[in-house]
């Protein structure tokens, strides 16, 4: 009897929704092909896997590459690092977004506020290849900038070659991509505050700045913390392309993070069993990072993906 | 009161005059990039070229328009921009679609969301998809750079928000009418969503162009580079050689103007799309995910 019900339910649910099913299959075909296919594929971390011996052939190891891993001298310098960038530019981005919304939000002029917002965002849109391949230029030993330091200080700065110096480059040169982007995001919750609060706080005899600690920053509060708890979600990528683009050997000390420590690994050195256990931790660590941020973020903002 | 709120204070002149400025050097780099490019290659040698250009040439831009390869690259980048384009918005709107109506309506949803959460946690890593793709047999094909990453569940959440605050009347006189889903979804929800697809498909745009990484993974031909994946050899040999030859003087075109005549040219499709960015931008209509 019950039988009989699901599968009458279930034929009724065919009938009427069967084209969106049909609308989904693209969709689960290359999820499935290229998102999940991959992840069978991380057995190739207890492998001594060999592209002429394939998934079946090569053999078995064990947790022989893990145990590599952590005994090899860089590694725990490669996890210290790939935090220590990203929360880095994590505060710096959100702390300069934040700043650099609330004085466009100040700014009185529409004209110049749109060309200044324009020039801020523009840099978001460049490759990393297109800005590192600038940046590279201008702060180099002879560059633009080093001449404007020598000018003033006497003397330069090698931010390319110092190991601490690049890491001071790649947190600046990232605000300077992503900052005005973010900033964008956040007037918009700016623009959303309710104007009455504004008009009560005036009658009230309140101050620019106390406006801006009473009504605007708890305005925005809520998105500003979803953006930070978001992007600590992904804490463990410290940002490929502007690393990959912008160091060399000499900073490799300071700046090789797990991302470009695999490709180097994995890739080039074609060391892929090394490369599958490495980006295997990296992911199983991303992903319990992610699913507490989004907890995070659905608990103190509200915010859920779906 | 009013003319109080209106009256520009101190405050206000010191922050335009701080915007300004830091909207300024913001577009130093940039300034700096047109000047190298078009000055001549004995100024830009000896770093002598800062925020406009010296001896002005367009040597080196001549010489960059002499290079085929950069015209193979660009033509590759071209395909790669209108079949990922194509391919990334008939498909994220096909999967937008369904998982748009609620759980009520449709018993599904709960799971199409489920399996396509999972794919943004957690991942296979680098070198599973590497093999998985060589195994497939798509390295140096250009389906390699369009199919793998053809469905961002970033934009499916954009286009479903959109779709979900559409007035839910409309879809419900458009089912006592007896539209099917794919009518309902043709005739009725992609006509109102016209300007949240624009704003996805420059976006779409934009990142298949600026795209580089899967080209260096996966074509073993350097004429089948896309044009930041050429690019990218390229700066990364010029700088090369910079640092084993000593600053040669007294050329036509040094390395850096033909550097940066590369860099700009390439960025010309972004400058191209970024008014109407902008302008969509502001209008917020990219945040639809952000706000949930």
């Amino acid at each position: 009897m019950k039988n009989a019900s699901i599968s009458v339910r279930l034929g009724n649910h065919i009938r009427r929704h069967w084209q969106k099913h049909l609308m989904m299959i693209p969709c689960l075909g290359i999820l499935i092909l290229f998102n999940y296919v991959p992840m069978v594929g991380i057995v190739m971390g207890f492998q001594n896997y060999s592209p002429s011996k394939g998934f079946f052939g090569s053999p078995w190891v064990g947790l022989d590459w893990f145990k590599f891993m952590f005994n090899m001298s860089n590694f725990s310098s490669v996890i210290w690092n790939t935090l220590f960038i990203s929360i880095l530019k994590i505060v710096s981005l959100q702390l300069a977004s934040v700043i650099f919304a609330l004085m466009l939000h100040e700014m009185k002029m529409p004209r110049t506020r749109s060309l200044v917002q324009g020039a801020a965002i523009f840099p978001n849109f460049l490759s990393w290849v297109v800005c590192a391949g600038i940046i590279t230029d201008v702060v180099a030993q002879d560059g633009m900038l080093n001449q404007i330091i020598h000018a003033v200080s006497g003397t330069n700065i090698s931010f390319l070659t110092n190991p601490s110096w690049f890491i001071v480059l790649l947190v600046i040169t990232n605000v300077w991509k992503d900052a005005g982007y973010n900033a964008v995001i956040i007037m918009a919750a700016l623009a959303g505050i309710d104007p009455n609060l504004y008009e009560a706080a005036d009658i009230d005899g309140a101050t620019r700045m106390q406006k801006m600690r009473y009504v605007t920053l708890p305005g925005i509060s809520q998105i500003v913390a979803m953006l930070t708890i978001l992007a600590l979600g992904g804490v463990m990528s410290g940002g490929f392309d502007q690393i990959w683009n912008m160091y060399n050997a000499t900073v490799r000390s300071s700046s090789e993070i797990i991302d470009t420590y695999v490709y180097r690994m994995g890739v080039n050195s074609g060391m892929y069993s090394l490369g599958t256990a490495v980006g295997l931790f990296k992911s199983a660590v991303g992903a319990v990072l992610l699913l507490l941020s989004h907890w995070a973020a659905k608990k103190y903002a509200g915010y859920q993906i779906f | 009161m009013k003319s109080n709120l209106k009256r520009k204070t101190t405050f206000d002149y010191i922050n335009s005059a701080l915007l300004i400025l830091i909207a300024i050097i913001g577009i130093c780099p940039f300034l700096h990039l047109l000047s190298v490019a078009f000055s001549s290659g004995n100024m830009t040698s000896q770093y002598l070229v800062s925020i406009y250009p010296k001896e002005f040439s367009i040597e080196a831009f001549k010489e960059v328009f002499q290079d085929n390869r950069m015209l193979t690259a660009t033509w590759v980048s071209v395909k790669r921009v209108f079949l990922g384009t194509v391919i990334t918005m008939v498909l994220t709107i096909l999967t937008a679609y369904p998982v748009s109506f609620s759980a009520q309506e449709f018993g599904a949803r709960k799971f199409y969301v489920t399996f396509m959460v999972i794919t943004m946690m957690f991942g296979g890593g680098l070198i599973p998809c590497y093999i998985l793709n060589s195994r497939l047999g798509l390295i140096n094909k250009i389906w390699v750079l369009v199919v793998p990453g053809a469905i961002p569940t970033f934009n499916v959440i954009v286009i479903m928000n959109f779709f979900r605050n559409l007035p839910s009347s409309i879809r419900e006189a458009g089912m006592i009418d007896g539209a099917n889903d794919f009518k309902l979804l043709l005739r009725i929800y992609a006509p109102l969503s016209l300007p949240c697809f624009a704003t996805l498909i420059t976006f779409c745009i934009i990142g298949h162009w600026n795209a580089w990484f899967d080209g260096m993974l996966y074509m073993r031909n350097v004429d089948l580079y896309p044009l930041q994946t050429f690019l990218q050899a390229k700066i990364a040999s010029i700088s090369n050689i910079k640092s084993q030859q000593k600053v040669e003087q007294m050329l036509l075109v040094s390395d850096r103007s033909l550097m940066y005549a590369y860099i700009a040219l390439s960025c010309i499709p972004i400058m191209l799309v970024f008014p109407i960015l902008s302008k969509h931008i502001k209008s917020g209509l990219v945040l639809g995910s952000v706000k949930g």
